[in-house]
């Protein structure tokens, strides 16, 4: 084990910095270095740092690093800068690891070192590739033909499990799929690869791929929890047979897919199952529906219906599927306009989980 | 997240109240773990002042789940409601741990 010498642990206080994080429903979304001169707050575009937040003055307060303490200044504004719920009167110390709350917002003080703000950087970097490398996996929406695609897939800040696929089987058969594996993070991510690939690539020894049930049960004996870092994941796999309009499917642990069919209300395609890796020897069902002429099947992640509003309330899957009515025939960039609206009802910020909506329209 | 955890008559009660959202399973997790898992516990667990649970909430669950059934200890879930309900629906999640509405039907199954 390397101990830390006294000299290399007064280096390591001498390099300490002070940080003002600004935390948005218990998420840091920024971080700003404090030096010489103060950093102003407030909702106007001129301050330092803009909080756009009706609860905030257009110049709230200002913090400023004097004689190595942190000094939080409420600047008269109309609604106040509260620390340990007592609304700041003068200006007061600010000391590290406490925070003061704007309007909804908590600005923090945070004492970092040089190699842990590399470090942190190095982490973020790592999310971001991760992040590139599962978009790059998810395939061109299908513009033409007698079956086309459109979808739009949003990673949370933390990055989710959530990823889609579709294509052919064979000439007779196309495929669409949506796996969300459990957690957040880099992890959740490469799994989530991981189980896209073996479906792209039909690794599955011995299995039809034709077969909803059949593919579930494979991925079940394949991706046990305890031999994948203790993750599992949901997953929505349907078939479409072109010549009998028939779609089969079946899920694992997955809200339904719906299919929208002219004049008839959605219906809700799921098969009871338990999530992929959850326990060995799970059967999982095949279902079937008629695909009616201009039908849109909807796959989708949990993240696009759990979403909290802005007075606290949980956006449901009854709310969401009224958002989902309001839409016809997978028009071009319908999935997208389906996120915009769902980021119109939810609280400000990014959303919690990823957001992955995949609609596929039937000529 | 708050957790109470009592025994009586051999049967380990827990109660859980808030969100099983990542910040609630962080709070509960080793504790509970370390409360049932090595002493092979027969539990019941009382959700009905749970609003929100996640993925990391059904992991939390399925893990102890597992490792009970490894030891010959076993978990029963009971009261969900609303929201939390409909997830441990979704997850068919009482393929594997029985799921029962209320704390006498729970007692019940924990004994069996």
């Amino acid at each position: 084990m390397k101990h830390t010498t006294v000299s290399e642990a007064a280096a390591l206080r001498e390099d300490l910095k002070s940080f003002l994080v600004v935390i948005e429903h218990g998420e840091a979304v920024a971080r700003h270095l404090l030096g010489l001169d103060p950093l102003t707050v407030g909702r106007d575009p001129a301050r330092h740092i803009v909080i756009l937040d009706e609860k905030v003055s257009r110049l709230h307060l200002q913090v400023a690093l004097l004689g190595g303490e942190v000094v939080v200044e409420d600047l008269g504004s109309s609604n106040g800068t509260f620390m340990d719920g007592q609304r700041l009167s003068c200006p007061t110390v600010l000391p590290p690891e406490r925070w003061v709350q704007v309007g909804s917002r908590l600005l923090k003080h945070e004492r970092r070192s040089h190699r842990e703000m590399e470090r942190e950087a190095e982490l973020h970097r790592d999310l971001e590739k991760a992040r590139a490398y599962v978009q790059s996996l998810l395939p061109p929406p299908v513009r033409t033909g007698d079956v086309r695609t459109d979808w739009f897939h949003c990673p949370s800040a933390a990055l989710g499990g959530d990823a889609f696929s579709y294509g052919s089987l064979d000439r007779e058969h196309l495929v669409a799929y949506l796996v969300d594996v459990s957690g957040h993070g880099v992890e959740a991510a490469m799994h989530s690869v991981s189980v896209l690939n073996v479906l792209r690539q039909k690794a599955l020894p011995g299995r039809d791929f034709r077969d909803p049930g059949e593919v579930l049960e494979g991925l079940n004996a394949m991706f046990q929890m305890e031999e994948h870092g203790g993750l599992y994941f949901t997953l929505w796999y349907g078939v479409y047979n072109r010549a009998q309009r028939m779609l089969r499917y079946a899920s694992a642990g997955h809200h339904p897919g719906y299919l929208f069919a002219p004049g008839a209300p959605p219906e809700a395609l799921r098969t009871r199952g338990l999530m992929i890796g959850a326990a060995q020897g799970q059967r999982y069902r095949t279902a079937e529906a008629p695909v009616p002429p201009g039908s849109v099947l909807y796959l989708f992640s949990d993240g696009a219906f759990e979403v909290t509003t802005p007075e606290h309330q949980q956006l449901d899957l009854a709310a969401f599927l009224m958002l989902l009515g309001g839409h016809r025939a997978g028009t071009l960039g319908e999935a997208e306009h389906i996120y915009k609206q769902v980021k119109e009802r939810a609280r400000p910020g990014p959303l919690d989980d990823d957001f992955s909506v995949l609609a596929v329209s039937f000529d | 997240m708050k957790m109470d955890i009592s025994e009586d008559a051999g049967v380990v009660k827990v109660g859980l109240v808030g969100r099983l959202d990542t910040p609630g399973v962080d709070a509960v997790e080793t504790r509970l773990t370390a409360a049932l898992v090595p002493r092979a516990a027969r539990a019941i667990v009382d959700l009905s002042g749970v609003e929100f649970i996640g993925s990391l909430g059904l992991r939390m669950f399925i893990t102890i789940a597992r490792a009970l059934t490894r030891k010959s200890g076993k978990m029963v879930l009971y009261a969900p409601h609303g929201f939390v309900a409909q997830v441990l629906e979704t997850a068919a999640l009482d393929d594997i741990i029985p799921v029962e509405p209320d704390a006498a039907t729970a007692l019940a199954a924990v004994r069996a």
